[in-house]
């Protein structure tokens, strides 16, 4: 009966053993993968910071203007561009409107109309009628401003 | 039996003694072995536990620069950070020959002074470092020379994406990442700061700032086009919000790269908007007409004779306007008339107007995050003569900034707002002001600023739709000990919009020559007026001013006009 109890006990032992040492091993590798996280964690962080240095770098304003006016169509808002929604009454939108392609001669035809209201295609029907209600000249678009930026590009 | 059981008892009693001792014996070896078992066994627990010691690099070690917190402006775009660098050092102990070594190094680095670096390498230090901030591909080469002494440690190093566009406000650091002007300088100071920030995407502390870099960009823009079109030796340019006091916008042209830090040394390329001190001329006017209106000494239909000029003692004050007749308070304003300031301000006296200056802050330097602003030069024995000239502008030297504080009350309905270069609200801003003027006589100063814009000599700065009102001020210049018929100095104090104020403009240009584009003048309403306007025509859609239509704008100017 004793020697039994014994032999239990030391395959007990036995086992215990090896499992001791597996979770031991298995621990010590995720030791190892903790640091080489954190060592991966530092490398990217650091190439983090340096990225962002670099998005701000390619984001400053100059740069950002000078490739607005080089590629893009586009002026500087002016005070009569802007409107409120307040000011915008169901008459702008039950008025007919004319309408005209949202491509390059769309101000030329819209300046072309003078005082009929102009729709300069689906984006911004609120300004352009505005634009037209205000006293200011008719055209939507900044035609004068549109040329020399034109001019610029090519 | 008895003989022989006796000594039998004996011998029995001596075995169970003997006994007896060899259990206590045998149980004193089982504890011992026991009792080192149990200690070997919790060694081996404890040292199991313990795990392994991450084995760090010793030289790695040597690190020892601080990591700055990123500086952000108020919408979160970066100003500053720190990104990682290699720096180049070498161990003279492990060097084999250092003729070789300064040879090879010198063929990556070709600027590196060789003889000094022989002379360090032979000084006997453990550590000398060669050059900071390699780029990654110059490390490289190095490390492919592959000379024992070399090694590299990894520092932080200080960047400016921006470059110049925000340099006065963020400043720049020394080569050991120490803050040595602006706001780097400030957040060593106070390193509650970076903490008490929320922080950013990355992870990493950010100190967030007031201004905005759009702004910024507006301004340099806009400043550096009138310095060439009017060929200025300077400009400067400052946006604050009247009710929190921020300043969204600091330039002052030339400025600086804090990339290149030794250029921030340059006299020429200080800022001048907190350390340059000028006599600003006719804006001055704005607080004459503030202090007199303010004191009940006159209101707007009170009229001052300016049909002659005022000559006291040796010196006549003249007008460069002259209307030759006498002038409504409104009509001194925006004919500029400096005999009516200078007899307004005699109407005060001497004490009052004083009084009136220093309550304002024009006397006192103005404390900034950004250091405290250079002391007026206040005239030591102020007279009559000094007042009379203090009132449009001559006589008192004050920084712009200090101009621009002084003006925040007249514009924001009568509060002392305190200038910051971080974000504030603006019920903070106004719950810290103490009230220097009367919410009336903001509102009179504001139509008048605004009267000048339609009717006066500000009629460039009428950016539309913005409701501009400001006062134009060209000062002659103290060239050696006279006056300069030629150097001026022209400013602009701008408000908008008048009908309810947001924002404070100053701009300021040294020295404008008469060019075509100024009509061959050299007046501040000439050069310093339309740049002004082009600024707030821009920066108002930045900072969400709306314009008004035009019929609402007429309406509110139509007021305006009455009161003249």
């Amino acid at each position: 009966m004793l020697r039994f109890v014994n032999i239990c006990l030391v395959l007990g032992l036995v086992a215990l053993a090896y499992v001791i040492y597996q979770v031991k091993y298995e621990a010590r590798a995720l030791d190892e993968e903790i640091a080489s996280l954190g060592k991966e964690i530092d490398t990217e962080r650091d190439s983090l910071a340096v990225l962002r240095a670099e998005w701000s770098l390619l984001n400053r304003p100059e740069r950002i203007e000078r490739l607005a006016e080089k590629y893009l169509r586009l002026a500087p808002i002016q005070p009569r561009q802007l409107v409120t929604l307040d000011s915008v009454t169901d008459r702008d939108f039950t008025r007919p409107r004319v309408e005209v392609a949202a491509t390059a001669p769309a101000p030329a035809a819209a300046a072309g109309q003078g005082n009929k209201p102009a729709a300069k295609g689906p984006a911004a029907p609120a300004i352009a009628e505005a634009s037209t209600a205000m006293p200011a000249p008719a055209t939507p678009w900044p035609a004068a401003n549109v040329t020399p930026v034109q001019a610029s590009a090519q | 039996m008895r003989e022989t059981a006796k000594p039998d008892a004996a011998t029995a009693r001596a075995e169970r003694a003997y006994l007896a001792r060899c259990r206590y014996r045998f149980r004193l070896t089982c504890l011992t072995f026991a009792l080192a078992f149990v200690l070997i066994g919790g060694r081996l627990a404890t040292l199991g536990f313990a795990g392994d010691e991450p084995t760090s690099g010793s030289l790695h070690d040597i690190s020892s620069t601080v990591h700055r917190p990123d500086i952000l402006d108020r919408a979160g775009r970066l100003l500053a950070t720190d990104i990682k660098g290699a720096t180049l050092y070498a161990d003279p102990a492990k060097v084999i020959d250092v003729d070789e070594l300064v040879e090879q190094v010198r063929s990556v680095l070709p600027d590196l002074n060789s003889a000094e670096l022989r002379e360090r390498l032979k000084g006997g230090r453990r550590f000398v470092r060669i050059r900071r901030e390699l780029t990654p591909k110059q490390q490289e080469e190095i490390h492919e020379l592959g000379l024992p002494g070399l090694g590299f440690i990894e520092e932080y190093r200080r960047v400016y994406p921006m470059g110049a566009t925000a340099s006065h406000v963020v400043g720049v650091v020394d080569v050991d990442s120490r803050g040595l002007s602006g706001i780097e300088k400030f957040i060593d100071d106070n390193p509650q700061l970076a903490m008490s920030h929320p922080e950013t995407v990355s992870g990493d502390e950010a100190v967030t700032i007031s201004l905005d870099l759009g702004v910024q960009h507006v301004l340099r823009e806009e400043l550096s086009s009138a310095i060439s079109t009017f060929h200025a030796k300077a400009a400067a340019g400052l946006v604050i919000d009247v009710h929190s006091g921020e300043v969204v916008g600091l330039v002052s042209l030339p400025d600086f790269d804090p990339n290149h830090r030794e250029q921030a040394l340059d006299k020429d390329r200080l800022n001048r908007l907190g350390f340059g001190v000028y006599e600003m001329g006719s804006v001055f006017k704005v607080f004459t007409l503030a202090g007199v209106l303010d004191s009940g000494l006159a209101n707007m239909r009170s009229v001052y004779d300016a049909t002659s000029p005022i000559h006291y003692a040796s010196f006549t004050i003249e007008d460069f306007h002259g209307q030759h007749r006498p002038l409504s308070v409104p009509e001194v304003f925006i004919y500029s008339s400096n005999i009516g300031a200078a007899k307004m301000a005699l109407q005060m006296g001497v004490d009052r107007h004083r009084a009136f200056l220093k309550k304002l802050g024009l006397l006192d330097r103005v404390p900034t995050e950004i250091g405290e602003t250079a002391a007026p030069i206040i005239p030591r024995n102020w007279q009559k003569l000094n007042t009379m000239t203090i009132a449009f502008g001559h006589g008192l030297s004050v920084t712009p900034m200090q101009l621009a504080t002084a003006a925040l009350p007249l514009v924001n309905g009568g509060f002392a707002v305190q200038p910051t270069f971080l974000p504030r609200s603006r019920e903070e801003g106004m719950a810290s002001a103490p009230r220097v003027i009367k919410a009336t006589t903001s509102a009179a100063l504001l139509k008048l600023m605004r009267l000048n814009v339609l009717k006066g000599t500000g009629k460039r700065a009428n950016a539309e739709g913005y409701r501009v009102g400001g006062k134009t001020g060209t000062a002659d210049k103290v060239v050696g000990r006279h006056y300069s018929n030629t150097a001026v100095l022209t400013s602009f104090l701008s408000a908008f919009p008048t009908d309810a104020p947001e924002y404070l403009v100053l701009v300021m240009l040294d020295e404008p020559q008469r060019v075509a584009a100024s009509s061959n003048q050299a007046t501040a309403g000439t050069n310093a007026a339309p740049t002004a306007g082009k600024i707030i025509e821009r920066i108002g859609p930045i900072l969400g001013v709306a314009p008004r239509r035009e019929d609402d704008q007429r309406k509110f100017d139509a007021k305006v006009l009455a009161s003249y």
